[in-house]
Order: structure tokens, then sequence, then C-alpha cells
């Protein structure tokens, strides 16, 4: 029996591109959370 | 202004599928859309209408899609089911007819190792107050001693920092003796004593460096820093980049340099460093203040502080927040924890659980304990400290996407566990964090993703 297939598709950022960002830093870049997290 | 690069995904659905969840899926209405939080995989997706809810709900409750599409009465609901499909797929929200994996927390091991208390430098925001060596630090054997230990326990990373580790004359015999048992190797330096040997040396050896700059150029550096080797810490970033090293540079502004044009100024030393490097270097703001040697900023001057450098990250990137936000959020990993209870190894050989080693207690010294009896008491720490365990936390739908925050600073036992008899909770928690919390789960989910 054929099977009635649906095609979906999505745009998303390429990863390798985000490493060229700024990021922040919170506890010296050693915190785990970096960036995350409330009160920052 | 910095532009994102998309890629294309593409994906076929019979119409007999079914989506499996992970976890319990709660939904919070945020202004004008819905998200829907899947608790225990601390993974989100932003619905933009109640039709899309109700879809999702029909999905969680077992049905096909074939049962959904004779639900749907026209194009505009058709459009919309369509997008749900798309947007439940890109973030791995709900898999297809079986659960792909469960419960996913990183497994990297690592330690950190301060290898000396000494630095060339006397920073003025120093939160170690670097400058003389410790009394009785630990020696080479020692160090080798530890990652020999280390490295029994599994152990997958090492960081080496200070004061400044080059200071040490063992450092690059370390560096090379961590990388000989398997470690992955990262190392913070200020840059200034380093030359050509010394980082193609370390570069065959190192996953990562981080070399502070804190100023845009060598005067606004010297006003912080009292060095003027900006030029040569500059080409060793360069160096180490280009040489494949993961580079960061980290930065830390105080208000004697930061000012109308520090922006400006930022932007141009971080394009130009990126313009003479082949690899990535990524650029770390420090946002809020520790207590330093000079520098003790109050609640308020951290906040004013904190304002001034969300203006120079906004002006390299407007949307650097939640690219980052989006990023350390890996689909489906969860965060229960701020990293507390993570071994540090201070250089006479005191163990601590967090870094911030002046606003913490000791508990006890290498020489005394083995490796194994430390990594097991920061476990347990951690798990003591951990979302699951705390309250407010543990009944809140976003904790494993929150974390808690830190266990220093939004924690009634401010780091400190050892005589602490009450109950352990989370203090500094509000609906106005939460709603922070919200926008930036949903602004990255936007930004990062277009359906």
């Amino acid at each position: 029996m054929k099977t009635k297939k649906l095609k979906i598709n999505w745009e998303e950022i390429k990863l390798d591109k985000i490493d060229n960002e700024i990021i922040s830093m919170y506890c010296f870049g050693h915190c785990h959370v970096n960036n995350v997290g409330n009160g920052l | 202004m910095w532009e994102m690069d998309y890629k294309l995904i593409k994906k076929e659905l019979s119409i007999y599928d079914k989506f499996v969840f992970n976890g319990n899926i709660k939904f919070h209405k945020y202004k004008n859309v819905w998200l829907a939080v899947s608790i225990e995989t601390a993974n989100w997706i932003v619905l933009k209408s109640l039709f899309q809810k109700r879809i999702l709900i029909l999905f969680i409750n077992g049905k096909n899609i074939d049962f959904v599409l004779k639900k749907i009465s026209n194009e505009k609901e058709h459009s919309e089911f369509i997008e749900l499909l798309s947007i439940i797929c890109s973030r791995n929200f709900g898999y297809i007819n079986k659960i792909k994996h469960t419960k996913n927390i990183k497994k990297e091991k690592k330690i950190s190792c301060c290898l000396t208390t000494s630095c060339n430098l006397r920073c003025k925001h120093c939160y170690m107050s670097a400058g003389n060596e410790l009394k009785n630090e630990l020696k080479f054997e020692e160090w080798k001693n530890i990652l020999d230990q280390f490295k029994e326990e599994n152990g997958t990373h090492v960081t080496f920092t200070g004061g400044e580790p080059l200071m040490k004359t063992f450092f690059l015999d370390l560096v090379k003796y961590a990388y000989d048992l398997g470690f992955h190797v990262a190392i913070l330096s200020n840059g200034t004593l380093l030359d050509e040997y010394k980082i193609s040396f370390l570069s065959r050896y190192i996953d990562k460096i981080q070399i502070s700059i804190d100023g845009f150029d060598a005067r606004s550096n010297y006003i912080t820093r009292g060095n003027m080797d900006f030029d040569k810490i500059v080409n060793a970033v360069i160096s180490f980049s280009n040489k494949g090293v993961i580079t960061y540079v980290a930065t830390t502004f105080t208000f004697e340099n930061l000012n109308n044009k520090t922006s400006i100024e930022y932007e141009k030393l971080v394009n130009y460093i990126n313009s003479k490097c082949n690899n990535k270097v990524i650029f770390r703001l420090t946002k809020k203040m520790l207590k330093g040697r000079y520098i003790n900023y109050s609640e308020k001057e951290n906040e004013k502080y904190n304002n001034k450098i969300l203006k120079i990250e906004n002006k390299i990137n407007p949307n650097s927040f939640y690219i980052n936000f989006i990023r350390d959020h890996n689909k489906n990993v969860v965060t229960d924890n701020c990293g507390f209870g993570g071994v540090e190894i201070l250089s006479n050989g005191n163990i601590y659980f967090c870094n911030r080693f002046s606003d913490l207690e000791c508990y006890g010294n290498i020489r005394k304990n083995k490796l194994k009896y430390f990594i097991e008491k920061g476990e347990e720490i951690n798990k003591k400290t951990s979302c699951d365990n705390i309250e407010p936390c543990k009944k809140c739908d976003f904790k494993y996407i929150c974390g808690g925050g830190c266990r220093i600073d939004d924690f009634n036992f401010n780091g400190k566990l050892k005589n602490f008899k009450k109950e352990i909770l989370q203090t500094t928690c509000n609906s106005k964090i939460k709603n922070k919390l919200k926008e930036s789960m949903i602004k990255s989910f936007e930004y990062y993703y277009k359906f």
C-alpha cells in the first residue's frame, strides 16, 4: 500500500557561523550556565 | 551589522506517523504566543495560535497525523498545521513513532587546576588579587599525580589557570602530560608571557585557550591591567586561532575605561582580530563584576555596569543574547545546576567547589585525601543543590532550562554549605526574571528558526 507523504521544511541558523559571535560571560567563563539562568 | 546564514532542512512524514514525547508537556501563554515546555528534557517550542496548541494536545494524546488532518477545515488551518509539524521536528520536541533518548545530562567530567597565584600583572579587578605565590604550592610531580588520579576516575577535561599559569616553569611539560593522558586541555592566560615557541608548543596539546584583553586598544587595556603588551597579546590570539586552537578573548571593562566610544572601538578590535583569523575567535564580555583587588561594585553599580556592557554587545550584534541563549540550550540537554560541586584545586592543594575561592569554604587538601574523595564530595554537593532538590525550583516547569542561577549569589546558603542546617532556597527568582526567561526562549527560538 502506498503511504501518503507530507513534505515539511524549515530554515535554521548554520551552527558553524554562530561561534563567530560575541558571547557574554558570567563567572569568568567557568560557569556552566554561561549567560543563562536568572540574575544575569 | 552581523548577518546570520540559514540552512534549509527538508523532511518527509507519513500521514500514519505519530509523535512520541519524552517529557511532561506544559503550556505557558506569554503575550501573544504559547510556549510548550517539555519539562524533563529542557526543551521548548513556540506556538503562534490556540489552534496549534489544540493540535499539539491531540499529538500528545497519541493521535496520528491522519487523524488530525481530517479535523482541518480550511487553508489557514492547514498551513498552521504544516508549520506545527516543522516546529515539532526542528527541535526534536517530539520523535516520530518512538523515543530516541531519555534524560540527557552533559557527560563531561572536568577539573580546574589553579597552578599558582603568582602573576606578573596586578589587574585592578583581579578576583583572586593574584600576585605572589602561595606558601607550599603544589610541585610538578604532585600535579602529575593528580592528573593520574583524574584519569583513573574517567576524567575528560582539564583546565589550567592561575594567577598566570605560565609563571610556573613546569607549565608546558604539565600541559603535554595532560594531553598524553588523553584529556581535553584548556588554559586561561594573560598572554603576556607567550612567545612563538610557547604558542607553537601549546597549540599541539590544547583544545582551548582564553586570553584576557581588558580594553579596545593599548591605552584602554593599560588602564585596567597596567601592561603595555597589547599588540603582543592580540598577535598571540591570532596565532593560536590560526593554529587551530579554539580561542577566546575575555574582556573585563571597568568604569575607568568605559566611555561613549567603547562600543565602536571594541567592535573595531573584534573585526580586526576576526579579519586576521581563519578560525573562529570568541569574545566574552564580563557582565557582572565580582569583588576584586581594588574594585568592589555595589549592586547598583553592577546594574549600571551590566547595562553598559549590554550596549557594547548590542552594537556588535543586537541578537547576540538570543543566539547565545539557544546555543547554550542544546536540544534535550538538561541543566540542573550552575556547576557548583565541580572540583577546583587551588595551587596549595586546597579544594573548592567553584572557582570563586574567596567566597567559598575549603573542603580539604589534595595532599591529605585522594582526588576520588573530592570528586565524590563534589557530586554529592552538586546533587544536593540541584534544581530537583531545592525550593522553589523543584516545582518549576523551567527548572532544567534555567538551572537555578549562581549557588553563591542566588541562594540562601551563599555557596557555604558546611554548617548550613536550614532548607536550601533559591532566593532571587521572581516573576520579572521568569518573564525574562520566557522572552529569551521565545525570541531565541524565533530568531534561530524560520518556518
